[in-house]
């Protein structure tokens, strides 16, 4: 595959065009990771509102009602549920790991078995959710569509 | 060794529980002289599954608290139900057989399950060491 940057200071927005005989299915994932990278979400800190990168968020978790969005550091307050925001998220590196959480696999490090059918999945940042025994099949599915 | 675990096992398993149920349920229904204990067994392992379910809310540190919680309830609902249902005064040798059942029925599924685990955690650990060579 060739890859051509073009860098001009005169160029308003960056642009990617991708030339190709046929989407398959490495470079549909390809596009799916440069999608990734235009799409933001919306959080709130003390009533302001950030605009936060997809591609800094290491997972979504839902308490009591309340969406939050945590990346590496920092913990946003989310105005969507976690349904609409798995929808949303159906075709990035996101994936339901349990009822209350969405994990991003970009930053998953590696999983170990639990208790009760369930795996603990350990973040680059040493964060440990758990995957329950429902959606281990879904994010092995992702993660398989990733390195198709 | 996957395919052993995640078909073979539960494959026999199912198989073996139906025929088994539908042969005992036949023979009641048809008056022949059999005993209700499979029937009876067979609800009691469905309330089991309850009782693990909820045993599971509970926040374990370890595996092992999970395991010898579990296995210290299970062993002594079984004991009480089948004691009073199925043995009029037990003796010491069937208190020993039961327990000596009860201790390789309860490794070996601990056991099943631990390494189904193991092998879906291999996995995906494969998969995140493959996307990370990419």
């Amino acid at each position: 595959m060739k890859l051509l940057i073009h860098q001009d200071l005169q160029i308003p927005e960056t642009e990617i065009v991708i030339n190709c005989a046929h989407m398959d299915q490495r470079l549909q994932h390809l596009v799916d990771m440069i999608r990734q990278y235009s799409f933001s979400l919306t959080g709130y800190q003390e009533d302001h509102e950030f605009q936060l990168p997809l591609e800094q968020i290491y997972f979504i978790d839902s308490t009591d009602g309340k969406t939050f969005l945590y990346l590496e550091k920092e913990v946003y307050s989310c105005r969507e549920t976690l349904s609409s925001l798995e929808d949303r998220l159906t075709r990035t590196s996101f994936a339901r790991i349990s009822k209350n959480c969405i994990i991003n696999t970009s930053f998953l490090k590696s999983v170990r078995p639990l208790y009760n059918h369930r795996l603990e999945a350990t973040l680059i940042n040493g964060e440990s959710l758990i995957i329950t025994r429902n959606y281990v099949e879904s994010l092995k599915t992702k993660l398989k569509g990733a390195n198709a | 060794m996957k395919n052993f675990l995640f078909v073979r096992i539960p494959s026999i398993c199912i198989c073996f529980t139906l025929i088994t149920l539908a042969d005992v349920i036949t023979s009641l229904l048809f008056g022949n002289n059999t005993s209700p204990y499979v029937l009876v067994l067979f609800l009691w392992l469905i309330l089991c599954q309850v009782i693990d379910w909820l045993i599971s809310k509970v926040d374990f540190q370890s595996w092992i608290h999970y395991c010898l919680t579990e296995s210290m309830v299970l062993y002594l609902s079984s004991l009480a139900v089948f004691g009073i249902l199925f043995w009029h005064g037990i003796t010491l040798h069937q208190f020993i057989l039961f327990t000596v059942i009860f201790l390789i029925v309860d490794i070996f599924i601990f056991s099943y399950f631990r390494k189904r685990q193991q092998l879906q955690a291999d996995e995906i650990n494969e998969l995140l060491s493959n996307g990370n060579k990419l």
